[in-house]
């Protein structure tokens, strides 16, 4: 657990971390799934993992991947259906050009639906990464979202026990992601209720959102559902450890996340290419703990003062003070 | 003037990401993709990895003699190892430093013996993600005295430093333009040169056309490397797929200073067809070469001396029309 919410980590976090210039990888982590569930039992406080779609489970070994959780005494707290990882999706998945391409996505997210009700996980991740497109007069973009979102509906329409949950993400690995930002996927979303939102705090960052506005919106629209934790400088989805860059955004989202009184999962979804997985997941949580400390010391009634005063002076005086770095707090 | 271009085998490779390891697509064997490059028109060479993607120098000579392919240069693979994770000319452990050191002396050894003009380093790995990771003051003295030392194992063979902001490291020591001069600069060695990625140079936010003058004058442009992406990360799509005036510009400048080296295409064509997008490749290239070599028939530097820009920008917008009747 971080602070009562139940703590998460993706599966790649304690595995061979690979990019497109080292392919066999940066070495460190485990390769088989066993191994990096059994580096992840050394992370104190961990409650779930998540997996992916063919990364990870499959037709055949999905309940044996289940088995090995349990016996590990680990929930499984998100699927992700695998619309991404293989070159069949290049192009697209739920909003491919090719139909036949659109119908197997969608194959694919009822299938991880059901897999995800049968193994008492309650949500399903879509992230459409090749749903986008690298070059000017690529992408038809009045049929993109139509497609996705009938596809959505479809879907959620086809098993009530799992939620499915849609990640935003500015780019990567297209140029440009049609659903690249909080205000884009409430968009895509109107009107369903059935349907929520995962946020991802590298993905905001990157898009050049403010993190807990972003929560605070999605939050409004009640799709507020899940959160990944990670941090990155601004530009890209570096997928660093939390708070490595935005220590004061990171502050104020866990502020923000008290306030809007979010009960859910905290996952980290970083890529430690350098580091040791199982340390760089621990540092994780010491900062997400301190974090929450630092809010309960200071008060949610004290914050919620100075952010009815809307001035900044005391503002950077109330971060200082929650740091630790000064004597004189929010007045 | 020539205008020699050559081309990475990437477009015939297949090309993963840390999202799809497994590849967007099969690709083709070394001597496959050699033989596909070579018989794409306006394509007169190759840039090839060594020891990723040919071992034997001499060997390749023959090899690429017989596709009537001439090789650009050759690339000192310190990238594709993790071992070199942490840094290659500046990793904090000596022996990686060294191990680096050697690799690029046998890149230069390699290109010797297969008749390459030079051998590009990209020193990518060095860099850092973290605050508080990097030693900024060791690692810039370590990759002053790793290139200097490269650059004493054969000065009859010039080593081409390339640049880039970021990836894989978050942050790389060797960022851009101005520290690439700076580094070569400190180096002082006739045959230590910059390769200038005009992509590398749009992702630091540059205008690549600026820094190719800036190297050009200082008479340290080695090579170019052409590609293109949106400003924020080295998309390594084909060259004027989105910025089209700046590789305009960019052209004009270094032909009317007088930059007589290779331009390699370096291009990651994940969802493409390797040899239609090289053919589309070729095509922008040409046409906005030559449209920067109109440019200088008709002296508009002169324009741009007088400060009037968009007098010059009229007679480009001219050039422009009519635009020629195509048949889709």
């Amino acid at each position: 657990m971080i602070a009562n919410h139940p703590f998460g980590a993706c599966l790649p976090t304690f595995g061979n971390c690979a990019d497109r210039y080292c392919l066999s990888g940066y070495g460190g982590g485990g390769s088989t799934m066993e191994e990096m569930l059994d580096l992840s039992m050394q992370v104190p406080g961990l409650d779930g993992i998540e997996l992916v779609g063919n990364w990870h489970v499959n037709d055949n070994n999905i309940r044996v991947v289940n088995k090995m959780l349990a016996d590990r005494g680990k929930k499984l707290c998100m699927l992700v259906p695998d619309l991404w990882t293989q070159a069949k999706w290049g192009r697209g998945s739920l909003a491919a050009p090719d139909a036949k391409t659109r119908r197997a996505g969608i194959g694919e997210v009822k299938k991880v639906m059901d897999w995800a009700a049968e193994l008492g996980c309650p949500f399903v991740d879509v992230w459409l990464g090749q749903d986008g497109f690298d070059y000017p007069f690529q992408a038809d973009y009045t049929q993109a979202y139509p497609w996705i979102r009938a596809a959505l509906v479809e879907c959620a329409a086809y098993n009530k026990k799992t939620r499915i949950l849609v990640e935003y993400k500015p780019r990567e690995p297209r140029g440009r992601c049609f659903v690249d930002s909080a205000a884009k996927v409430l968009l895509l979303l109107q009107g369903l209720d059935e349907i929520g939102v995962l946020l991802d705090v590298g993905h905001s960052l990157q898009g050049g959102e403010n993190v807990s506005e972003a929560a605070a919106l999605l939050h409004a629209y009640g799709k507020l559902d899940y959160v990944h934790l990670n941090d990155n400088h601004g530009d890209w989805d570096d997928d660093m450890m939390v708070g490595a860059v935005h220590l004061v955004y990171y502050l104020e989202l866990v502020y923000w996340l008290k306030r809007l009184n979010y009960q859910g999962w905290l996952t980290l979804d970083v890529f430690p290419y350098r580091e040791d997985g199982v340390q760089a997941a621990i540092q994780c949580k010491e900062w997400m703990e301190a974090f929450f400390a630092a809010i309960d010391r200071v008060g949610m009634d004290a914050i919620a003062k100075v952010i009815r005063g809307a001035d900044a002076t005391r503002a950077t005086a109330l971060v200082r003070q929650a740091l630790g770095l000064s004597a004189v707090g929010a007045r | 003037m020539e205008f020699k271009l050559a081309s990475n085998l990437a477009p015939f490779s297949r090309l993963s990401d840390r999202f799809v390891p497994g590849g967007y697509g099969e690709g083709y064997t070394f001597e496959q993709a050699l033989e596909l490059v070579s018989k794409i028109d306006g394509i007169a060479g190759v840039g090839l990895g060594w020891p990723c993607q040919f071992q034997d120098g001499a060997k390749l000579r023959s090899m690429l003699d017989n596709l009537g392919l001439k090789l650009g240069t050759v690339d000192t693979d310190i990238y594709t190892e993790a071992r070199f994770k942490n840094g290659s000319l500046s990793n904090p452990d000596p022996a990686i430093r060294r191990a680096a050191i050697d690799r690029a002396k046998g890149a230069i050894d390699a290109a010797l013996a297969a008749g390459a003009p030079d051998i590009n380093l990209w020193p990518g790995h060095d860099g850092f993600d973290y605050s508080f990771q990097g030693h900024y003051a060791d690692a810039w003295e370590w990759i002053v005295e790793g290139v200097a030392e490269i650059a004493e194992h054969n000065p009859a063979l010039p080593i081409s430093i390339e640049y880039k902001c970021k990836e894989p490291r978050a942050n790389t020591y060797i960022s851009n333009m101005g520290k690439a001069l700076w580094l070569v600069e400190r180096i002082d060695k006739p045959h230590v040169g910059i390769t200038l990625d005009v992509g590398h140079s749009l992702a630091a936010l540059e205008n690549p056309a600026e820094c190719a003058a800036l190297a050009l004058r200082a008479g340290k442009l080695r090579q170019v490397h052409l590609n293109d992406n949106y400003r924020d990360w080295d998309h390594d799509l084909y060259p004027g797929a989105v910025n089209v005036w700046e590789l305009v510009e960019f052209f004009f400048w270094v032909r009317k200073l007088g930059y007589r080296g290779w331009y390699c295409l370096d291009i990651f064509p994940y969802r493409e067809d390797g040899h239609k997008i090289v053919q589309t490749a070729v095509l922008a290239c040409r046409t906005c070469w030559e449209l920067a070599g109109r440019l200088l028939e008709l002296n508009i530097d002169r324009l741009l001396a007088a400060g009037d820009h968009l007098e010059a920008k009229r007679i480009l917008w001219e050039l422009m029309t009519p635009i020629k009747e195509v048949k889709a």
